[in-house]
């Protein structure tokens, strides 16, 4: 009897002892159970400081031709690569000069490539000769001797702009700001949407590029100087835009190919290019895109080497980076009212004083009033 | 019960003659001469010639040879010389019947009789008996699995199966048996074995559970003893006590622990075992099929720690039972319903849930256990400053049922079925879901000691897809995969020398790889349906164990597994003569509903040696050869839950893999050190590799851009693991490494020019180390600490632009490594209660995983920023800092 009361009396004992420590673990644990929740549980993405040892630069070659007779778009550049380094924040590429550029057709006529500044070698209004359905190659030869062919480009027709359609939306991303803390940053946009019908057979390809011109306002009191000027941006993308008509043959569809932002309330010209792309010019492009949206994620492919069409004809085995294409182009613009949405989140627009042409606020500027404003 | 009756004949028998026995039986003299000739032919003859009649029991006699030469001897001395060897003894019940006796028995009635045993013993072959039966929980009826069953005096052991079934063959004789199993209070009983006998053993519960520090669910030195290697196994018990993530008591993850087993990194599911692949790996639950081994994408697995009994991981040494994968097979039993009285048991986490019931249906014959989980990840990442996180969404719960009954003593039937529903939404739009159902239906039956067949039946299905709601891109996109599977096994044991099992099964496979339906009238997608792949696998296999002398054993098996790929199907037939791709496909082949379109056959050898060096230590060699038909597509570094699954075809060849390995294994202390040292060496044929930025969902035309590789992995694993005392664990290191090579005719057929590379998962050194340390008899604390070499990752060697934009250029596939990843965690477990036979038992677990927050990366990747122009390194790593967790365990027994 006196054993069983013992044993009881020990048990509550234990018990109280056991209730104590659990208070102590509970009023710790809700301490962690916000921790918990503040900060764990999410990915954490940091920037990694990285510089690779350079090899032999390698050529890269970018660049087209299309239907259309302009040497702003029928052209190649030429540049070696230059090592990865994250730590610089900045990128020198050396241009390749005084390279011979030609370009041969399937019909065995060929036209040169005049050397441009930095790199750029064009194909001059007077030597085009560019048609439809003919395949074309990029001939190079540098002023060391070697020598690079891209294999034969189809040019291929590309169905016409439908028109173009835009959105004003919200954008949420996550950055980190100066404390390192992650947060939240809200930006409005309009994001501009190409329409497009897709022709009945299989097999087209599409690329996208964009022109921004834009207009502002100066401040410039009781002076006679100009006050109204437009910039052009060039193309505003950073990120390449690529489909195929896999998934949506025949039918029509809304491709989202940038985002005009909502800055200043002014006026927005936003121009799109629609080019026609062979298969292994698309595979080349969707790589690339690829490369510029992988977040390291589990479920992104391991990144890898994209391999483009260009080879060398003196060194079988030296690399060469990029893709010459030969495209079909059709292209539109809209002009965006952005001052009906004002106004836009962020320091409220102050007008730069003086003349507008000379604010040195945006590149190529100009008070010729371009088409469309 | 037979047998009972016989002896109370035997008992009447001799109680009713009241005379002095072998007078004149005794008279009777006997010339005779035998060579090698068996004991029951001998007695036969003595029973034809001189007209007696001799009784005994025929198992009582056999493999007793005798060469023995008599002249005018008296029966009572030639008796006695002969039945000398079989250890028995005889009455002379009247002038013309002889009845036989076991010695013991016979030394009730007449101990002058008996030779001495032991003397008896020493000259000749002895009578083998079987002694089997199970052992049970005395207080629910519930079998124990991996109890050890041991006669003291032979220091034989043997492990109650997956029924607690046990047999131990032995000389006749007497002994003192021993059973021991986790949590349970040791039995030990004086057993006289004269004959076969069966004997159930029901165990007590140790009054407190946390007493049980024993780890191990097998005979102590089973590592060293049995002809396996590079077999690990895990008792629940075991796991509960390791560490977890966030308080989830996980299977996989404690599988990673082990040596030769790793992963990708946290998040990723599945395991790579050996450097094989994660889709190289046979999951199996309760003999079902598992697709996808992970709820959560990798965060959980599917296995519910409260229904799991045992986890037993192959990752050499594989048995010829098992087939269709060629690195290791993960087979987890779950537990049957407690036969005596009703339990509800069930945790309470901070992501999941889980509540399981069992009870008898028939008291001491059948029983249900039925259990089930979920996950709400949506509470905690409410909190997380991502928006994109924190609309998202996911949830997953699953449900596991069992039901067990008892025929007969020699019949048992077992249904159990498994369903499971992921669901996971990326921000408010892309929905992932994803569900596994099976059913597995298995009747044992026994024809004897030594013979018992088991025929299972299986059936399951796995289907996942993605569902996106945004304009005009709106499309569900479905997957399933179907499969029916029926086996038979039938093991034999003719001897304790002679162990054989032979079996057979099918399978049937349908594939669904996917079928995109517009989500509303304003998709612009078109509706895709990728045709579906159909298959039967069908194998055969036996295999012998046969211990040659007390020191060496030796087993073989030979597997023969065929597959058939069948239509309706259309097949491209690529130009020979270059790379494949669309543009090559010169002709389709079509094939009509069931048609054969492939056949392909392997003999699939297996063989092991185990020689013993000296006192607890041996040394055990093994080569094993395995075959795969079916195939994971997925070029992400970790799979996900939605990558497809492929059928082998005219292109894509079945995966062979062959594997060598040499075993140390030694015993210290008593068994209560377990050390071993395995090296192994395993090529590996027709992996499924890609190229690169191959495009695998939706594409008709996806065998052109699969590449075929060979694989090479070697390593040398080191064990060392304490138990049955208060502090247990085990200390791994594993140096290994996997290499793959993809060398086709065409440069776009090979990676990084046709020269070896190192497998995503590749991680030369790995270190693990985990320790339970029982502090009181309430209090348990347990580390877990783990290194490994960071995994292989394509760096970028130059920059360049390409219409202005920056283009990242990179080196040869896997040339470089992220950063090495180690960890530690930390668990306190307390019981909550001390008494005896409590009926409410509940426990806290606290963990903290990632004690000192180190931000292991995931994984190293190369964005450019402000605006595309500047190249920029980032790390990712999917925990950041310590996660601690608290979980809540209950069990009510009424």
């Amino acid at each position: 009897m006196r054993g069983l009361i013992r044993e009881r009396y020990s048990d509550r004992a234990q018990a109280t002892k056991l209730y104590l420590e659990m208070q102590i673990i509970f009023q710790k644990y809700r301490f962690w159970a916000m921790l918990l929740i503040i900060v764990c549980l999410q990915a954490c993405v940091d920037p990694l400081e990285l510089q690779i040892e350079a090899g032999q630069p390698k050529l890269v070659v970018s660049g087209m031709v299309t239907d259309h007779n302009d040497s702003t778009l029928n052209r190649v550049t030429l540049t070696w690569t230059a090592p990865f380094d994250s730590e610089n924040k900045q990128v020198l590429v050396h241009p390749v000069l005084d390279a011979i550029v030609t370009l041969q057709d399937d019909q065995g006529a060929s036209m040169p490539l005049y050397h441009g500044p930095r790199g750029v070698y064009q194909l001059m209004p007077d030597d085009y000769q560019v048609v439809q359905g003919r395949s074309y190659t990029l001939h190079i030869k540098l002023p060391d001797g070697r020598k690079y062919a891209s294999r034969p480009e189809l040019l291929r027709p590309v169905p016409a702009l439908q028109g173009i359609g835009y959105e004003f939306k919200e954008f949420i991303d996550v950055v980190r700001n100066s404390a390192g803390m992650l947060v939240e940053r809200r930006s409005k946009g309009f994001e501009v949407k190409a329409q497009v019908q897709d022709p009945s057979e299989q097999g087209n390809y599409y690329r996208w590029d964009t022109e921004g011109v834009f207009e502002f306002y100066s401040d410039v009191g009781d002076a006679p100087l100009p006050a109204r000027c437009w910039s052009n941006m060039g193309s505003i993308n950073t990120k390449v835009v690529t489909n195929d008509d896999r998934l949506v043959n025949g039918r029509y569809f809304e491709q989202p190919v940038v985002v005009v932002p909502a800055d200043i309330p002014t006026k927005y010209r936003i121009k799109i290019r629609q080019f026609s792309l062979t298969a292994g010019a698309h595979e080349f492009l969707r790589l690339f895109n690829q490369q510029q949206s992988s977040v390291g994620s589990i479920f992104d492919p391991p990144p890898a080497r994209i391999n483009g069409n260009l080879y060398s004809l003196t060194d079988p085995e030296e690399q060469v980076i990029g893709y010459f294409s030969a495209s079909a182009m059709t292209e539109d613009f809209i002009v965006i009212h952005r001052q009906l949405y004002a106004p836009f989140p962020g320091l409220p627009y102050a007008p730069p004083k003086g003349d507008c042409r000379y604010t040195f606020l945006y590149p190529n500027v100009t008070n010729e009033r371009p088409i469309g404003f | 019960m037979n047998r009972r009756y016989q002896y109370f004949l035997l008992t009447i028998l001799m109680l009713l003659s009241g005379h002095t026995w072998a007078q004149d039986t005794g008279q009777t003299r006997i010339t005779a001469s035998y060579q090698n000739q068996p004991l029951q032919a001998v007695l036969q003859d003595l029973q034809q010639k001189h007209k007696l009649r001799v009784f005994y029991q025929l198992e009582w006699v056999e493999g007793v040879q005798i060469t023995q030469a008599f002249d005018q001897e008296p029966i009572a001395s030639a008796l006695q010389k002969l039945l000398g060897k079989a250890r028995l003894s005889f009455v002379l019940y009247d002038d013309r019947t002889i009845v036989l006796v076991p010695q013991s028995a016979a030394s009730i009635f007449r101990s002058d009789t008996v030779p001495s045993g032991e003397a008896a013993a020493g000259q000749v072959a002895e009578r083998i008996v079987t002694l089997s039966g199970q052992v049970r929980n005395a207080k629910t009826g519930e079998p124990f699995i991996g109890a050890i069953v041991l006669l003291v005096e032979t220091e034989k052991g043997t492990v109650a199966d997956e029924q607690g079934r046990y047999t131990l063959v032995v000389p006749a004789g007497n002994y003192t048996l021993r059973v021991r199993a986790m949590g349970m209070v040791e039995d030990q009983r004086r057993v006289s074995l004269q004959q076969s006998r069966t004997m159930h053993i029901e165990l007590f519960e140790v009054s407190n559970q946390l007493r049980e520090v024993e780890v191990s669910a097998k005979a102590p030195d089973h590592n060293v003893e049995s002809l396996e290697m590079g077999v690990a196994r895990l008792s629940i018990q075991e796991v509960r006590k390791m560490p977890n993530f966030l308080g989830e008591v996980d299977v996989l993850r404690s599988i990673i622990t082990l040596p030769g087993v790793t992963t990708v990194g946290e998040g990723a599911s599945g395991f790579n075992v050996r450097g094989g692949s994660i889709d190289q790996n046979l999951v199996l639950q309760d003999q079902a099929t598992l697709f996808s081994a992970s709820h959560l994408f990798g965060f959980f697995s599917v296995f519910n720690p409260d229904m799991v009994q045992d986890v037993t991981l192959y990752r050499g040494g594989i048995p010829a039972r098992y087939g269709g994968r060629i690195s290791s097979v993960l087979d987890v039993e779950m537990k049957e319903g407690n036969k005596k009285a009703p339990i509800l048991s069930g945790g309470i986490g901070l992501l999941a849930s889980r509540l399981m019931v069992e009870a008898p249906l028939l008291k001491d014959k059948a029983s249900f256990v039925l259990g089930g989980r979920g996950a709400y990840p949506g509470l905690a990442m409410r909190y997380v400053p991502d928006k994109a996180v924190r609309d998202s969404d996911g949830y997953f719960y699953d449900f596991n049922a069992k039901v067990d009954y008892t025929i007969s003593a020699k019949d048992q039937l077992m249904v159990s079925g498994y369903m499971s529903r992921d669901g996971f939404r990326f921000g408010a739009d892309t929905t992932y879901t994803w569900g596994t159902a099976t059913g597995t239906a298995r009747w044992n039956h026994t024809f004897n000691d030594k013979l018992l067949s088991s025929v299972t039946g299986v059936i399951g299905d796995y289907d996942y897809g993605v569902e996106a709601e945004t304009e005009p891109y709106s499309y569900t996109l479905d997957s399933e995969i179907k499969y029916k599977q029926i086996k038979a096994d039938l093991n034999f044991e003719p001897s304790v020398r002679h162990k054989m099992g032979l079996g057979a099964s099918s399978s049937w496979y349908e594939f669904s790889p996917g079928t995109l339906t517009p989500g509303s009238e304003l998709s612009s997608l078109l509706p895709v349906h990728m045709p579906r792949e159909r298959s039967i696998e069908a194998a055969l296999y036996l295999d012998h164990e046969y211990a040659l002398n007390p020191r060496i054993s030796v087993s073989y098996g030979l597997r023969y597994s065929s597959y058939y790929n069948l239509g309706p199907g259309d097949v491209y037939v690529y130009d020979s003569e270059s790379p494949r791709r669309e543009s090559t496909i010169i002709d389709t082949l079509s094939y009509s509903n069931g048609g054969v379109i492939q056949r392909y056959g392997n003999f699939e050898p297996r063989a092991s040696l185990k020689i013993t060096l000296g006192e607890n230590s041996s040394v055990k060699l093994g080569y094993n050869r395995m075959a795969q038909y079916i195939h994971l597509i997925s070029n992400t570094t970790a799979a996900s839950p939605v990558d497809i699954w492929k059928t082998s075809n005219p292109h894509l060849h079945p995966q062979l893999g062959d594997q060598v390995a040499l075993g140390f294994f030694k015993n210290l202390q008593d068994n209560t050190i377990e050390l071993s040292a395995e090296v192994y060496y395993k090529k590996l044929h027709d992996l499924v590799e890609y190229k690169d930025g191959a495009r695998l969902l939706l594409n008709s035309t996806l065998d052109a851009d699969l590449l075929p590789g060979e694989g090479k992995a070697y390593g040398l694993e080191l064990m060392m693991r304490r138990k049955g005392k208060k502090l247990t664990g085990w200390a791994s290191y594993t140096y290994s490494r996997s290499l793959r090579r993809v060398n086709g005719p065409t440069p776009e057929e090979r990676i990084n020019n046709g020269k070896s590379f190192p497998a995503n998962f590749d991680k030369p050194h790995d270190l693990s180390l985990v320790v339970n340390q029982q502090l009181t008899r309430l209090i348990s604390l347990s580390a877990n600490f783990t290194y490994s070499t960071g995994r292989p990752i394509t760096y970028p060697e130059s920059v360049g632009y390409i219409d202005g934009l920056l283009m990242v250029n990179y080196s040869d596939r896997n040339q470089h490594r992220i950063p090495d990843y180690h960890r530690l965690d930390l668990a306190f477990v307390i019981d909550g209660t001390n008494k005896r036979n409590a009926n409410w038992v509940s426990s806290w677990a606290f963990s903290v995983y990632n004690v000192y927050g180190r931000k292991n990366p995931y994984s190293v990747f190369f964005k450019p920023a402000y605006g595309g122009t500047i190249p920029q390194a980032y790390r990712l790593s999917v925990i950041g800092s310590a996660v601690p967790a608290i979980t809540y365990n209950f069990k009510i027994t009424r």
